[in-house]
């Protein structure tokens, strides 16, 4: 890597470091001497420092307190710059010639793959189902994978129908469209959630009404839920149906929602988008609603590279999803067609790799909880650390492994740790951000958990996602762990 | 069974309101151009700083009077790059704005009088039009409470 623009003199000052620091992505800087030698290298960190100091934007870099340059000779191997990065915790090392004068960087970013947050990992059966489609030249949203693939899901979550669709979102908006939901209809949703579980409802000009999560799980709390039934139903507004996230592949708490929800008799939808391969009490996740949806999004624990699926027990509600997949045609020989519907059916070529994957399902709900525990073993002694937890009752699969940092015990900032493990190559995410907080519903209605304090803010702002796929090995998730426990331990000083 | 109760008007909904107003006041404060943060020794200038580095990758800047550790405190947890001046400068206000100039940015703050995402006219309307069994200062309190944790957020300035 070239490093000109990151040069600087012996007299260089402060703010001349800081310009040079903001020019380009390696955040390093070199100070040289007249003959061009390197005398030290400075970082943001160590702005920072010497900020903290007293010293200010004028003051030359000779003020810096001392510390030995950390160089490697230009012919060094990429194996050499990386035990010198480890060895010394850093993110960058200058490479110098003979005369000790600086010729190229080398950062850790340049020498490791991104490690990615929650990567496909396919198995050894998809590609061969998706050759079946193309020699039995069915490669349009019919055919044996497509009958197949719904065939094992309803094996899988023990529902009676399934219904492949192009995304969850689509599968949403059906699930919604069959419940006839219009403009004006009141729908109940969890509030800390991707915004793909409330687009649907505003599709339909429907209203929703964000319900709060609970401080455990993160999930819809009851408590919340069972707040806005009561006023809801004293005033006659009751919504016509609650859609409930399952946050990560965790489950919300069914037993409680489905108890409140059977009570007023507003049928649940389950937005089991996260959570395939997860259990709460005797069934699967996304068992227990009247209708509920399943992503095959490219990050899910098992992929379709793009899809989604609704489920259900009702063979009516089903088959009036099916018609509104496919452009709602009439029973004719002709093409006629009678109300506003989709083109929303899954591909016959993407079932196949659907029927591929959920023949490694539950391996890879094994693979994402022994990710989790080890995370657990190699972060849970770290004070003010923590882990979203599961309901009793109930089996996530831990799609996302997602940590808490408790600002009052972590000295940083989450944004602070993600930022910190992406300059090396780790992919982390903020946790979803809650939808009262989204401009999209500003002004949306909002059923607090409890009545002196909202919990998804709370969340949002203090919590990350972990790399969790499937695939990375010890070593990746060891890298990991020992990177946020440096940051943690040192701060962020990149 | 719970009692009937029109919760849009409770702490709990209102410190929600006011997390979602404050966050979206800062991000379009910053869509107008750069800024930087005077810590003055509030929990709402730390609360600024916070949500501003939600929004930006690169370092934020703030500036504080050289012997506030809680400056310096919340410049670290949100990676700021933090200059200070002498305590012993008369208006303090004044010189941190200078700082501020000197690097190209608009000095914000935690001010309720701004410039800052606390003199917002629908943060302030929300706070001013509160129900008589709530205190803005105990919900401005509550909110930050849940994005700096109590240590910073109990500042007062």
């Amino acid at each position: 890597m070239l490093l000109d623009q990151y040069l600087l003199g012996p007299h260089a000052k402060l703010h001349e470091a800081i310009s040079a620091l903001e020019k380009g992505p390696v955040k390093l800087c070199v100070v040289v001497d007249q003959q061009g030698k390197v005398i030290r290298t400075i970082t943001n960190g160590d702005i920072r420092r010497a900020l903290l100091q007293g010293l200010d934007l004028d003051s030359p870099l000779s003020d810096f307190s001392g510390q030995r340059p950390i160089l490697l000779p230009e012919n060094a191997t990429d194996a050499d710059a990386l035990s010198k990065l480890d060895e010394h915790s850093i993110d960058v090392v200058v490479l110098v010639d003979e005369e000790g004068r600086p010729t190229r960087f080398i950062d850790r970013l340049s020498l490791s793959k991104m490690l990615y947050l929650s990567p496909p990992h396919m198995g050894n059966g998809e590609a061969g189902y998706v050759q079946l489609a193309f020699e039995e030249n069915y490669v349009a949203p019919a055919g044996s994978n497509l009958t197949a693939f719904e065939s094992a899901l309803c094996a899988f979550s023990g529902r009676k129908h399934a219904l492949a669709v192009s995304s969850g979102t689509a599968g949403l908006h059906l699930a919604l469209r069959v419940l006839d939901i219009e403009a004006g209809d009141r729908v109940y949703v969890s509030d800390l959630t991707f915004v793909a579980s409330v687009q649907p409802i505003l599709y339909e000009r429907a209203i929703p009404v964000l319900i709060d999560a609970e401080p455990v799980t993160w999930n819809m709390s009851p408590q919340a839920l069972e707040r806005a039934l009561v006023r809801d139903a004293a005033a006659g507004t009751l919504p016509k149906a609650i859609v409930v996230v399952h946050l990560y592949g965790q489950s919300a708490d069914m037993d409680a929602i489905m108890a409140l929800a059977n009570r007023y008799e507003v049928p649940v939808i389950e937005d089991a988008a996260e959570s395939l391969g997860a259990t709460y009490g005797n069934l699967a996740s996304g068992a227990h609603g009247l209708l509920s949806v399943y992503s095959f999004n490219g990050n899910k624990i098992i992929t379709t590279s793009g899809g989604g699926a609704l489920m259900s027990d009702r063979a009516d509600l089903m088959t009036r999803a099916q018609k509104l997949a496919t452009q709602g045609r009439d029973n004719a020989e002709h093409y006629q067609h009678s109300e506003i519907a989709y083109n929303y059916r899954m591909s016959n070529v993407l079932a196949g790799i659907g029927r591929g994957q959920l023949e490694v399902l539950n391996e890879r709900v094994a693979a994402r909880r022994a990710i989790y525990d080890r995370y657990v073993e190699g972060l849970g002694d770290i004070s003010g650390l923590g882990f979203q937890a599961e309901c009793a009752n109930s089996q996530g699969n831990r799609w996302l492994t997602v940590i808490s940092l408790d600002p009052d015990q972590v000295p940083i900032h989450v944004y602070q740790l993600m930022r910190a493990l992406r300059n090396i190559g780790v992919e982390t995410r903020p946790a979803w951000k809650p939808m009262q907080m989204q401009p999209l519903l500003a002004g949306a209605e909002f059923e607090p958990h409890s009545l002196d304090e909202p919990v998804g803010a709370a969340v949002f702002l203090r919590t990350l996602c972990l790399p969790s796929g499937s695939a990375m090995s010890e070593k990746e998730q060891d890298s990991v762990i020992a990177s946020i426990r440096s940051v943690l331990s040192e701060g962020y000083a990149s | 069974m719970s009692k009937n109760i029109d919760s849009a008007n409770t702490k709990g909904a209102i410190t929600a309101r006011l997390i979602s107003l404050l966050d979206d006041a800062t991000r379009r404060l910053m869509a107008e151009g750069p800024l930087g943060v005077a810590l003055t020794g509030s929990g709402r200038d730390a609360a600024v700083l916070g949500f501003m580095s939600l929004y930006q990758t690169a370092p934020l800047r703030s500036y504080a009077a050289s012997d506030d550790t809680f400056a310096r405190d919340a410049a670290i947890r949100f990676g700021a790059l933090h200059q200070t001046v002498n305590t012993q400068k008369t208006d303090m206000q004044t010189e941190l704005a200078t700082m501020a100039k000197r690097d190209g940015l608009q000095l914000v703050s935690g001010s309720f009088e701004g410039p800052g995402p606390f003199a917002d006219d629908q943060v302030r309307a929300l706070l001013a039009d509160l129900p008589d069994n709530l205190d803005a200062e105990e919900i401005v309190q509550s909110a930050l409470t849940a994005f700096l944790g109590k240590a910073l957020a109990l500042q007062n300035g």
